[in-house]
């Protein structure tokens, strides 16, 4: 088990977002969390990335409590977000938003004597640029791309960090189908050849039983049901919570 | 770090720039290098506000307290302590980067808006506190004293100490902002909260920011004050804290020469149109007026951003 | 020191936090409402109060009580449709360079079309008695500042809750865009929000114009305050600012009689305090 939730609860004042969820998730896994509006999903996923603090409950990474870390101590333990809306350097180019994340990576941070041309960030930074297939888009700035390239600049910057554990909350919301099947493909190439393991929210159903290794349903603030995508298809609560009677 | 100097188009224009200072300052009569020199001064202290602002997108609203306090820890440690000059100088720098230190911690917190309240609440206690702890600062009316070691009294040395020592901080001010400290600056200034979630303790980064931009500040302050030689409380207030923001829009918050050139114009307006009256504030103030709604950016504005520059020649697999 | 002196001084610590309260409030009303911060409030509490002196000249102190205000919101009105308009959407420092300029023009014009020596008014008569109370005689003029501020914090209040006008304030405060969509002409309220919030300083100064030294050079003076009290009192809360308001003027004001060292600087200390430990204000709720 790579990741792990113990009866994690977020409370807005008296509403219940997140009830008792108890997750485990391995290594290597792509795992998609669903359910219909409102089920928590979202403030699950901010409460499992750190933007969010939890009312009560744990949150293990590789067997480290990591509930009470700052969201700037969990990325150097190897979790990466992407956020459903795009959070990008929108003035830098697309180049610069991927350095500042290698900058960051490589612990240089406050090197103010050092130069930025540093061939070795170059390179890393290009690399990435590949990975994603942004590089002929380098020297563009971020605002003008489009939104299905903002998303993979998103993820771009992500991956520098060099997670091990990658989070997405909704990554094809927005895009159209095929962008955002040519979006999955990618990540889950990168994840094959990254050793990444992936847990990512989604609405669209498609996405979700092409890509997902195992899919968690989420319904009103519990988690419900785990299970292989065909197990979850048969499933008759999930039928309900989404179909009805 | 070498190379954000010798970065081409940069080196020669700074060049030209320090030649042609160098020249003209001691061939000019009394008056206008006199002017120079204070323009020189506020320029350095309007860049040092753009380490916070263009860069990283905080809001300084209170910067003339740095400006003073560097003036007032240098002036104070030679008036009252009788340091000489140059560790006074030094001293001084010191002391107002601890206390800068304590401020930033202090400023730093949830929010853009409350930093820039608490920076301004600060600005107005530090005015409050110089002008009334008449034992220590001489209240109200300051100290005059001779703040300039001899080889520098007259006004032509003294412009050539402050062109050096303004051109050498602008040279620590330009590695900075072009190392990758600086590019994580402006980082903080696009998305904070992304910052974060790349690793990066984004208040104690601005903290040091913070303490940077204090310290040119001071800097200039210290000059201020040799300038004058004397100290003075007006050196807090908060007209002089909102000229430098206005020097910043005016000249332009995304490029490292835009405040130069805001201070340029500013205190030439100031000095001249003080010459024709003495309402000249108000008249400033019409330039403000004017400026603000009129172009919202400032003179050197971005057509693009500045991304569009040049990436170091790697083999790019096509 | 006597009580009797001591409840003179807290006298005049009430009626000048309430004088400063209205100010505030004006400074906190086109916070909320329009999220600009106006620095220029200083100033034109100032040009109230040497409206006040040039009506006094040639008619009675309560026309000019009535008129002075009016003319002031008619500028503010001006100042808000050509200028202020233009950066709403801007940060919080354009908005501070604005309204300083307006400041320094302010500032200048006052100066010279009524000098830099201080001005006075005198106390207009019939308020220009003194009241015995616990052996010491009271100046009428300070309970009659303390009346009307609370008269207007009463007004503002009830304006606030009970109107439509309020509720239309109070609407655009929470959802601005929203208020918009229900095809309410928003800008046009602004602009009314705005004018009242000069009209509060007008009222303000006016009102103390009989009892100051009129001197352009307390704007900023007024403005310190003013940011102080809002900042103590909670950014946009009128409640909070009436009550941080009389805190501030009761700290200033007795602060003189024991420690005259220190009372100015108690004001600005409050203020830091504040926002490091409770940036809501002392007397709100903390939000999430």
């Amino acid at each position: 088990m790579i990741f792990k939730t113990v009866d994690l609860v977020k409370d807005f004042g008296c509403l219940r977002a997140v009830d008792k969820v108890n997750l485990e998730i391995a290594e290597g896994e792509i795992r998609a969390i669903i359910g219909p509006n409102g089920a928590g999903k979202t403030t699950f996923i901010d409460l499992i990335a750190k933007r969010l603090r939890p009312t009560s409950g744990r949150i293990y990474f590789k067997d480290k409590d990591i509930t009470n870390l700052p969201p700037y101590r969990i990325s150097s333990l190897g979790i990466g977000k992407c956020f459903q809306i795009s959070k990008l350097f929108l003035e830098l180019s697309v180049f610069e938003n991927v350095q500042v994340a290698c900058i960051s990576k490589r612990g240089k941070v406050y090197k103010m004597f050092s130069s930025n041309s540093d061939v070795c960030l170059a390179s890393d930074t290009m690399k990435v640029l590949e990975s994603i297939g942004l590089s002929k888009m380098a020297e563009e700035r971020a605002a003008s791309l489009s939104y299905g390239d903002q998303r993979r600049l998103e993820i771009g910057i992500t991956l520098a960090m060099q997670p091990t554990l990658l989070m997405l909350d909704e990554p094809t919301a927005g895009v159209s189908r095929s962008e955002g099947n040519d979006l999955m493909k990618l990540v889950k190439n990168l994840a094959k050849d990254l050793s990444l393991t992936i847990i990512f929210i989604e609405h669209d159903m498609d996405i979700v039983f092409n890509y997902a290794d195992n899919i968690s349903v989420m319904h009103q603030g519990q988690l419900v049901a785990t299970g292989k995508p065909e197990e979850i298809k048969i499933n008759k609560f999930v039928h309900k919570i989404y179909l009805g009677d | 770090m070498w190379k954000a100097l010798v970065k081409k188009r940069f080196f020669i224009f700074a060049l030209i720039a320090v030649v042609v200072l160098s020249i003209v300052g001691p061939i000019l009569p009394r008056y206008y290098t006199q002017l120079l020199t204070l323009t020189l001064i506020t320029a350095l202290f309007a860049t040092s506000l753009n380490i916070e602002i263009g860069y990283a997108g905080m809001m300084p609203l209170g910067q003339a307290t740095f400006y003073g306090l560097g003036a007032y820890s240098f002036g104070l440690l030679v008036i009252k302590a009788h340091l000489p000059i140059f560790p006074a100088v030094i001293c001084g720098l010191l002391i107002s980067m601890i206390i800068s230190v304590i401020i930033g911690y202090l400023c730093i917190r949830r929010n853009l808006f409350i930093f820039g309240l608490l920076h301004l609440a600060f600005n107005i206690v530090f005015i409050t506190l110089v002008s009334k702890w008449v034992n220590l600062t001489g209240g109200s009316s300051g100290f005059t004293a001779t703040l300039r070691p001899a080889f520098l009294s007259s006004y032509v040395s003294f412009y050539f100490f402050v062109l050096v020592m303004v051109v050498v901080a602008y040279a620590i001010i330009k590695i900075l902002v072009e190392s990758p400290f600086g590019k994580i600056a402006q980082g903080m200034r696009e998305n904070e909260e992304r910052l974060n979630f790349l690793g990066v303790n984004t208040k104690r980064f601005q903290l040091v920011l913070f303490v940077a931009s204090g310290f040119f500040a001071a800097l200039a302050g210290v000059l201020l004050a040799m300038n004058n030689n004397g100290i003075y409380p007006a050196y807090f207030a908060l007209t002089v804290s909102v000229q430098g923001l206005m020097m910043v829009i005016i000249g332009g918050m995304y490029f490292f020469i835009g405040p130069t050139l805001g201070a340029l114009l500013v205190t030439i307006f100031s000095t001249e149109v003080s010459n024709f009256t003495s309402y000249w504030q108000g008249w400033l103030g019409v330039v403000m007026v004017i400026w603000v709604t009129r172009f919202k950016e400032g003179i050197l504005f971005r057509r693009q951003s500045k991304a569009s520059k040049k990436i170091p020649a790697i083999e790019m697999n096509k | 020191m006597d009580l009797a002196t001591v409840v003179r001084q807290l006298l005049i610590g009430i009626s000048s936090g309430m004088v400063l309260y209205v100010v505030a409030a004006g400074i906190a009303l086109t916070l909320a409402g329009m999220n600009l911060i106006n620095f220029a409030q200083g100033a034109f509490y100032i040009l109230g109060a040497f409206l006040c002196f040039q009506l006094t000249r040639f008619t009675s102190f309560w026309v000019a009580l009535l008129l002075g205000p009016i003319i002031l919101a008619l500028l503010g009105g001006l100042m808000e449709i050509f200028l202020l308009r233009r950066i709403y959407k801007k940060s919080f420092l354009f908005q501070m360079v604005l309204t300083m300029g307006i400041t320094f023009i302010l500032i200048s014009v006052m100066e010279f079309i009524w000098g830099r020596t201080g001005r006075a008014v005198s106390i207009p008569p019939g308020l220009n008695t003194f009241v015995p109370l616990m052996g010491m005689d009271f100046p009428v003029y300070y309970i009659f500042i303390i009346a009307i501020s609370g008269v207007f914090a009463l007004v503002l209040w009830l304006m606030f809750e009970k109107t439509k006008l309020g509720m239309l304030f109070r609407a655009i405060i929470s959802d601005r865009g929203m208020v918009g969509h229900l095809g309410i002409n928003v800008s046009l309220l602004c602009t009314v929000m705005f004018m009242f919030s000069i009209w509060l300083s007008g009222i303000a100064g006016v009102a103390m114009a009989p009892i100051m030294g009129i001197n352009a050079e307390n704007s900023m003076n007024t403005l310190f305050s003013a940011l102080i009290i809002i900042i103590v009192g909670g950014l946009t809360s009128l409640r909070g600012t009436f009550f941080a308001a009389l805190v501030v003027g009761v700290v200033s004001s007795l602060g003189v009689m024991f420690l005259p060292w220190f009372y100015t600087l108690l004001p600005a200390t409050i203020m830091v305090l504040v926002l490091l430990f409770k940036p809501e204000g002392l007397f709100e709720k903390r939000g999430d």
